[in-house]
Formats: structure tokens, C-alpha cells, sequence
């Protein structure tokens, strides 16, 4: 039966040798890949060389702003920058979306600001030309428009009944289509992954072992989902009366995936789990800021009740009798409040975030194609999911070091002194910022249903197009 | 034949086709739900604009009413409702937003990604802008508006009414018999394209009406009659290209995967190549650089704040010792470090903002490359959804925070305190529609663009056609 497969294989790929058109687009495929690969790295290496100084830069300024209050201090603040992981190179994901710097400061739980979206033209709305796009809408199109005529033109033509007449039998001849479209399409994507994988390989550094998983777990997801596509398009090619009809269906079913499908997941997920606009979020969240949760304890009366209380626990009339600066006191608790009502509302919006994306898995079950692209921007750490990881750590972060400023404050300042300040030894014991990626294995944890979703197609359109062949055996 | 009796027999041939049926529900479908997005996200959107204006007429009034309650008493108070730094900052900071087009229910444009609305302080125009609460994969992704149905669906449908209407006729045989009577085949083609231009026309026309008056939408007849040029026009290209495709020859199949391919060619890849051709040509410098440059100007505005105001507690004058004296001088002194560090950080900006215009005008150049970014272009115009409208209201916005400065700087400096009448005088932002005045040239140029295009090719099909081999 291999043999007979080998034959089959071998003449489909003469075939697709001798049509032009084909060459000339797994040519131009080829060349696009290499040509964005080329551009991605060469923006990765610049923008990890800028993310390096601007962290360095933004540490010398922590250090080096001089003698103030500490609150003043905690209000300065610093950026930190969302780092990009070599396989970035490869998916942009939601990084344009996202920003490129963090403001950490007293008081306010800010989100990453400096969008590259925000140059946004219209022609963000027909998509960017990445590796990915390359290897998850081009690359497909062309193994649809190889596989459409495989079985389908034996049909047309009149030799499929010949073929089986001779004695090969059905799987051996689905199993030589397959091979023949895939020979040809592998002989074209394994140099340029070859390229790809070098190029990020490169760019690991310390992580080159996770970098190493994470790029042959992109490899494996591209390669379950070609091989679920080559099943589906065989098993269309060989039901399909004409080549035409196979040809339509298979690039309706593209079109559905690649253009259709995502919109309509993401509009889907909206409309079962909306998100508050901008102008009720900032509402809700001044409010809660301002007055209290619900309104009834309004800052002042919560700072008087503090007060009151510390006067109690140290059994003082004022504060100036404190053995601690109330001030300092004072402003922990309006950080802890603060702290409380962004983890409400901040942690109420990720919610949503969260439940929208469980749509968007349950319909990337039916569209593996959504479910390719959210392994390959988890894996690249570029999605939603990993952008929320880094404004956690960077949260926590924050948190830790006005805690400490205030706490400085509290402690060592004398009550009613204004003139208290501090220098660099205070602001050294502020650790710098230091983020630790989640591992490739925390990502396709995650990324499990995703995962799961691209193999049961991958049998799937095996097990497809081998009941295909079952039944011309049977019939 | 006469043309009626062509067009009966074309209507007949059309009514068969079960997969035009099919196409028709579909697209029927996705234009109700494109409008249905397109309405649901502008009406949240409104509501909370108009929430926030009725809020701040309230928040004046109540400010009057307590300046009033607390009228006569000369001296400070802390947390004084007359302290000009936090009416300006805390107790009434007007909203600036950008009011949206009736149009904007149909295309969404760039509502997901820029910032609709301002909070105005006496803080750095930087800080002000809303917080963004969607989802940044669904920003990635994009929004399924009657926009995206028009330009990125809609071709396909009038590309499989009109494909292979010559090569499907030729190689059933019937093309020799039809021209065996009396007929010249470019008019016999002319009417049987036209009945399918009609019926494309009618299934987008009569849903997205419809959908349009549910929704409420509308808006000035001549921005109607421009959408109306613009669509038809856009419509007319594609099938202008099905009947130069048929022209040039070729099997009915060949043609439907050239036709294919001109699709993904004029709505991917052009875009797609056009993208990074402006990327090379003209790149945004890198925002890190900016965040860089800007945390130095200011942290050097900071610092000779710092030094200055090393003495007090610099962002809680409330927690300072209550010697009004000293409050004030803070305020004053806190607004000028804010102002010199706008100053300082303008021409960082403005080099920033003169690349992106850079790169805008170049879009603005490269788009007359493919009909789809045309299209999108000028619909995203007429909906007033587009990058001209938004950073004219983003330079309104800078500018009205100037006007809002300056309006509290002098209170400051004297260390007064406001009164009634002082709250009645305060500036109110009022969107000017200064980008929108060239929409109806620009949209207009758009659709001549397309028919011009479409007239093209049916031109230039209908001298194929003279050689046109019928057997």
C-alpha cells in the first residue's frame, strides 16, 4: 500500500510542479515569510535594545531624583516596560493594543499607555502582514487550493474509477494525495521555519529553553492544524462531484474562518459578557475612590476614623503625641483603599475579559483556525492572558514600594514635621523592577483547550478522510 | 429580443440559483447585525456622553449652591469648596467629548481604539484620557460593522452573481444559439450585468435601510446621497472587474479563482503591502523614545519642583500644617512644575505628532491603490469615525485644556478664592466640526474614483468583446 501511495504521491507532485500558478504563489508564500521574519526580528532587536536603556534610564531616574518627602517620591513614580519574547518575532498579537510602558505611582492603578494602535489608520482594520499571518491565512490557501483538485479532478476526468480498477486501493490513493500536497507545501515551509526558528533562537539569551518548547509547540499547532485542514480538503475533494465545486466550498470554508469567524466570535462573546463603557468604568471608579464603597464613608470620614483610632491604641490626645507620623499612617490607609477599590473594578473588568474569552474558546471548538491563533499568541507571548500576568507583577510591584515609602514616612518622621525628606539610601531599598515571564509551560496550561481542540480536528480530518476511502472500498 | 424580454429571462435564470438564495439570508444576516453593533455601540456611547454633560451641569450647580452656603467667609477653610486648585481639579472638571455622526452606526471606524472623551484638569493633557475597557484582542480583531459587510463581503456576493456569465453561456454551447438571433453581445452582457447590479444593489440596499431606520440612524440627506454614490460604486467596480475577467476569455472555473484572487489581492495583500510600504517609508518614532524623552523633561521640571517645594508635602496640601500661606504658595508653585513640564514636553510631542501626520498623509496617498481601503476610507469619513476627525478633536481638546489653565491661573497666582458668579464664567468645551467640512469633497472624490474605475473596465470589456469568440 505504500507503495502504491508513493506512486500516487509522486504524480501529484509532478502535476503540481507543472502548474505555474501554484509555483509562483508557494514562491511568493515563501518570500513573504522570509521577508517578514527578516522585519519582525530586525524591530525585535531594536526594541529590546530600547526597552533595556529605557529600563535602565527609568531606574537611574528612581535613584537619582534627589531629596524629597517620600510620598512625593511614591508620587514620581517610574515606568516599567512590558518585556516581548523572542517568538513575539513570529505573532504581534495584542502588543500594538496593549502599550509600551507602565506608569507606577501613588494612588492609581494605571493601565500600559503609548499604544502603537493609537497611529491607528484604516488599514489596521484589514489586518498586518506578520509570520503569522503568513502561516495561518496564505499558507492555508494555498493547501486548500492544492488539495481542492487532488480528488475531485480524478473524478472530473474519469481516472479515479480507473486508479481503483488497477488494483490500488482507496487508502492508499487518499494517503498519496495527501503526501503529494503535503511534500510539496512542507518543502516549501520547512526552510523557511528553519529561518524562523533560527532568528528567535537567536534572540533567547538566558531563556533559550523555554524559547526552544515554546517554538516547537508552534510548530506542532501549525502542523496539527495543516494536517486538520489537508483531511477536511480531501474529504471535500473526494465527495465533491467537480473541481469547481470543491474549490467552493473549500474557500468558503477559508473565508468563514479567516475573515468571518473572528468578528463573529468577538461578537458573540461581547454580547453575552459586555464590558462597561469608559465613561461608566471612570465613573464608578472615582466614586468608589472618593466616597467610600457605596458612599458611606467618605475620605475624610475615614481618615478622621483612623485617626481616632490610632489616638485610642496609643492612649494620646493629639497627634502630636503619636509615637508615629499619622500622616504617614494616613496615607497607607488611603493607599489600602484605593488598592481595595481598583482590585474591585479593575478585577470585576478582567473578569469579563476572562468570560469572553471562554466564549471565544467554545467557538474556536467549531473555527480551529481561532483556536490556532490563541496558542500561537499565548505562545508568543503575546496575548491577553500574559499582558494581564505583567500588569499583575507590576501591580504587586507598585504596591510594595509606596507601602515601603509610606511606612518610611510613618516611622521616622516626626509628627507635624513638613520638612522631612529622603535620598537615594531611601529609594536604593526599592528593588528594582524585575519580571519573570510565565514558562511555556504555564502558557499551554492555559492554552489546553486550544491544544486539545486543534488535535480532535487533526484526527478528525484523518479519521475523515480515511472514511472517505472506506466508503469507495465499500461502495 | 427586447430588452424587457432578456431581462425577464435573466430574472428566471437568477430566481433558480439556490446558492444565491442561500448568499442573500446570509448576507441579509450579517448586515442586520452589523447594524445592530454599529447601534448598540453608538447608543451606549451617547448615553454616557449625555450622563456625563447632565453630571456636569449638576456638579455646578452644587458647587454654586455651597459657594453660596459658604458666602461671607473670607478666610480659608481646608478643604475650602472656593480653593480655585480643586474646583479646577476635583470639583468640576468638564468633560470633552467627541460627539458622534448619525453615519457612525454603520461604521464604527476608530470608536474601539482612540479615546471618545477627556476628563479636563489642571493636570497634563496626558493624563485625561478614559481608560480603555475593551478587550484588547477584540480591538485586535475588529468589530463586525456594516462597514466591514460592505467592503469585505459584499464584493463576494456581486462577484458570484457576476462571474462567468460569457464562459458559462460558451461552454453550455447556448452562447453560439443566443448570438445566432440578432443581439450584440456587449448589450446582451450590459443587461444581464445590470439585472445582477440590481440585485445586488437590492439585497445590501433593502436590509440596510431597514436597519438604518430601526437603529434610528439617518442624518442629512447629502451624506445619504454620498453613501449612496459610494456604495453603488464601489459595487459597480466589482462587478465591472467580473465582466472584464469574462472578457479577457477563460474558463468559467479559471475565472472564479482569478476572481478569487483579485478579492484577496484588493482587500488582503494591497492593504496588507501598503501597511508596511508606510511603515518603511515613514515609521512613528518608537514610543518607548517618546516615554523616555517625556520622563526626562519632566523629571526635570519635577526636580526644580522638588527643590523648591522640599518643604511641603507636595501632592497633600490638606495634611500640611494649616497655614494658608503655604498652601497657597504650594498651589501655585505645584501649577507652575505642571505647566513647565507641558512646556518642556511640547516639541518632544509635536516631533512625535508631525511623523504620525507624516505617515497619515502617506495612507491618505497609497490608498487610491486598492478600491476596498477607498471604500473603508470614506466611510469611516461620512461616519465622522475616521483619524482627521478624531486628532482634530484630540488638538480642540489641547486647546481647550490651555483655555481652562489659563482661565484658573490668575485666581492661583492672587491666591483668591472663587465666587458664585466666578463658577458662571468658567469655560465650557464646545466641539467645533472643522475636519468634517471637507468630508462631502473627500467622499465625493472617493466615489468618482470608483465609478471612474468601474466605467474602465466596461470599457474596456466592451472592446474585448468585439473579438469575443462565442463558440
Amino acid at each position: 500500500m505504500l507503495r502504491a501511495a508513493w506512486l500516487v504521491a509522486w504524480r501529484e507532485w509532478r502535476d503540481l510542479a507543472r502548474d505555474g500558478r501554484l509555483r509562483a504563489a508557494g514562491v511568493t508564500i515563501l518570500a513573504l515569510l522570509l521577508v517578514t521574519v527578516a522585519d519582525a526580528a530586525r524591530q525585535s532587536r531594536r526594541e529590546l535594545a530600547e526597552r533595556m536603556e529605557a529600563a535602565e534610564d527609568a531606574r537611574q531616574q528612581w535613584l537619582g531624583q534627589g531629596e524629597k518627602n517620600p510620598h512625593a517620591a511614591a508620587h514620581y513614580g517610574m515606568y516599567v516596560f512590558p518585556p516581548r519574547l523572542p517568538l513575539a518575532v513570529l505573532d504581534r498579537g495584542v502588543a500594538d493594543h496593549t502599550g509600551v510602558a507602565v506608569r507606577l505611582e501613588a494612588h492609581r492603578q494605571n493601565e500600559s499607555r503609548f499604544r502603537p494602535a493609537e497611529d491607528t489608520h484604516l488599514l489596521r482594520r484589514f489586518g498586518v502582514l506578520t509570520p503569522a499571518t503568513v502561516l495561518q491565512v496564505l499558507v492555508p490557501l494555498l493547501l486548500l487550493l492544492m488539495a481542492a483538485p487532488a480528488l475531485a479532478g480524478e473524478r472530473e476526468r474519469g481516472t479515479l474509477p480507473l486508479v481503483l480498477a488497477s488494483g490500488v486501493k482507496p487508502e492508499a490513493v487518499v494517503l498519496g494525495k495527501a503526501l503529494g500536497v503535503a511534500g510539496p507545501l512542507g518543502l516549501l515551509l520547512v526552510p523557511g521555519a528553519v529561518v524562523a526558528a533560527t532568528v528567535v533562537l537567536a534572540a533567547a539569551g538566558p531563556s533559550w529553553g523555554d524559547t526552544v518548547a515554546r517554538v516547537c509547540a508552534y510548530a506542532a499547532a501549525h502542523a496539527l492544524y495543516y494536517g486538520a485542514l489537508l483531511g477536511m480538503a480531501l474529504a471535500v475533494s473526494a465527495v465533491a462531484r467537480t473541481v469547481r465545486q470543491a474549490l467552493a466550498v473549500l474557500l468558503g470554508l477559508w473565508l468563514v474562518q479567516v475573515v468571518l469567524a473572528p468578528r463573529l466570535a468577538v461578537e458573540m462573546a461581547r454580547s453575552l459578557h459586555p464590558t462597561p463603557n469608559a465613561r461608566q468604568f471612570a465613573a464608578a471608579l472615582e466614586r468608589d475612590l472618593r466616597g467610600g464603597f457605596d458612599g458611606h464613608d467618605p475620605q475624610q470620614r475615614r481618615a478622621s476614623a483612623v485617626l481616632a483610632g490610632l489616638l485610642r491604641r496609643h492612649n494620646v490626645q493629639t497627634p502630636e503625641e503619636l509615637p508615629v507620623n499619622y500622616v504617614g499612617v494616613l496615607l497607607d490607609e488611603a493607599e489600602q483603599h484605593a488598592d481595595r477599590v481598583y482590585d474591585r473594578h479593575v478585577g470585576r473588568l478582567q473578569e469579563t475579559f476572562a468570560a469572553q474569552e471562554r466564549v471565544e474558546h467554545a467557538v474556536a471548538g467549531v473555527v480551529p483556525l481561532l483556536a490556532l491563533q490563541a496558542v500561537s499568541r499565548a505562545l508568543a507571548g503575546t496575548d491577553a492572558v500574559q499582558q494581564r500576568h505583567f500588569a499583575v507583577a507590576a501591580e504587586d510591584y507598585r504596591r510594595t514600594f509606596v507601602r515601603l515609602l509610606n511606612a518610611d514616612l510613618a516611622r521616622n518622621a516626626q509628627p507635624g514635621d513638613t520638612d522631612y525628606t529622603r535620598g537615594e539610601d531611601l529609594w536604593a531599598m526599592v528593588p528594582a523592577f524585575s519580571y519573570r515571564p510565565p514558562t511555556w509551560r504555564w502558557v499551554l496550561a492555559k492554552q489546553r483547550a486550544g491544544a486539545v481542540v486543534l488535535a480532535c480536528w487533526a484526527a478528525g480530518g484523518i479519521s475523515l478522510a480515511a472514511l472517505i476511502a472506506r466508503r469507495w472500498r465499500l461502495a | 429580443m427586447s430588452v424587457p424580454t432578456r431581462l425577464r429571462q435573466e430574472w428566471r435564470l437568477l430566481s433558480r440559483e439556490r446558492t444565491l438564495a442561500v448568499l442573500a439570508v446570509v448576507l441579509a444576516a450579517l448586515v442586520a447585525l452589523g447594524v445592530r453593533n454599529g447601534s448598540r455601540t453608538v447608543s451606549a456611547l451617547r448615553s454616557a456622553q449625555e450622563g456625563a454633560a447632565a453630571e456636569e451641569l449638576r456638579a455646578r450647580d452644587v458647587l454654586r449652591t455651597r459657594i453660596s452656603a459658604v458666602a461671607g467667609g473670607a478666610d480659608r477653610q481646608p478643604d475650602d469648596v472656593r480653593d480655585p486648585l480643586r474646583v479646577a481639579n476635583v470639583l468640576l472638571t468638564p468633560r470633552a467629548h467627541l460627539p458622534l455622526l448619525p453615519l457612525s452606526v454603520l461604521s464604527l471606524g476608530e470608536v474601539d481604539l482612540r479615546s471618545l472623551a477627556y476628563t479636563v484638569t489642571l493636570r497634563s493633557p496626558l493624563d485625561e484620557g478614559d481608560a480603555a475597557t475593551v478587550n484588547p484582542t477584540h480591538q485586535l480583531i475588529g468589530t463586525l460593522d456594516w462597514a466591514f459587510v460592505v467592503v469585505f463581503l459584499w464584493p463576494l456576493l456581486l462577484l458570484v452573481l457576476g462571474h462567468g456569465l460569457l464562459a458559462g453561456e460558451r461552454e453550455s454551447g447556448t452562447l453560439a444559439l443566443v448570438m445566432s438571433q440578432p443581439v450584440r453581445l456587449a448589450r446582451w452582457a450590459a443587461v444581464r450585468v445590470a439585472l445582477r447590479a440590481a440585485v445586488g444593489w437590492a439585497l445590501l440596499a433593502v436590509p440596510s435601510a431597514t436597519g438604518l431606520m430601526l437603529a434610528g440612524g439617518g442624518g442629512e440627506p447629502a451624506r445619504l446621497l454620498l453613501l449612496v454614490l459610494l456604495v453603488a460604486g464601489y459595487g459597480a467596480f466589482w462587478l465591472a472587474a467580473a465582466l472584464a475577467v469574462d472578457a479577457r476569455g477563460g474558463s468559467r472555473d479559471g475565472q472564479a479563482l482569478t476572481l478569487a484572487g483579485l478579492w484577496l489581492a484588493l482587500v488582503l495583500l494591497v492593504p496588507w503591502a501598503v501597511n508596511a510600504l508606510v511603515a518603511s517609508i515613514a515609521p512613528v518614532p518608537s514610543r518607548i523614545e517618546l516615554v523616555r524623552s517625556l520622563r526626562y523633561v519632566t523629571a526635570e521640571a519635577s526636580r526644580q519642583g522638588s527643590e523648591l517645594l522640599a518643604r511641603y508635602y507636595e501632592d497633600h496640601p490638606e495634611f500640611a500644617p494649616a497655614q494658608g500661606e503655604a498652601t497657597l504658595d504650594f498651589a501655585s508653585l505645584s501649577v507652575a512644575v505642571e505647566e513647565e513640564a507641558d512646556r518642556r514636553m511640547a516639541p518632544v510631542l509635536a516631533t512625535f505628532a508631525a511623523r504620525r501626520d507624516e505617515q497619515q498623509e502617506w495612507v491618505q496617498r497609497l490608498r487610491w491603490l486598492s478600491p476596498s481601503l477607498v471604500a473603508q476610507a470614506a466611510l469611516d469619513e461620512l461616519a465622522g469615525t475616521d483619524s482627521r476627525r478624531f486628532d482634530d478633536f484630540h488638538r480642540q481638546v489641547d486647546a481647550f485644556h490651555a483655555m481652562w489653565r489659563a482661565h484658573f491661573r490668575p485666581f492661583i497666582q492672587r491666591r483668591a478664592l472663587l465666587g458664585v458668579e466666578d463658577v458662571d464664567r468658567l469655560p465650557v468645551f464646545r466641539h467645533r466640526e472643522e475636519a468634517g467640512n471637507a468630508v462631502p469633497g473627500s467622499v465625493a472624490a472617493a466615489a468618482t474614483v470608483l465609478w471612474g474605475m468601474a466605467a474602465g473596465l466596461v470599457l474596456w470589456s466592451s472592446r474585448r468583446l468585439r473579438g469575443y469568440a462565442v463558440a
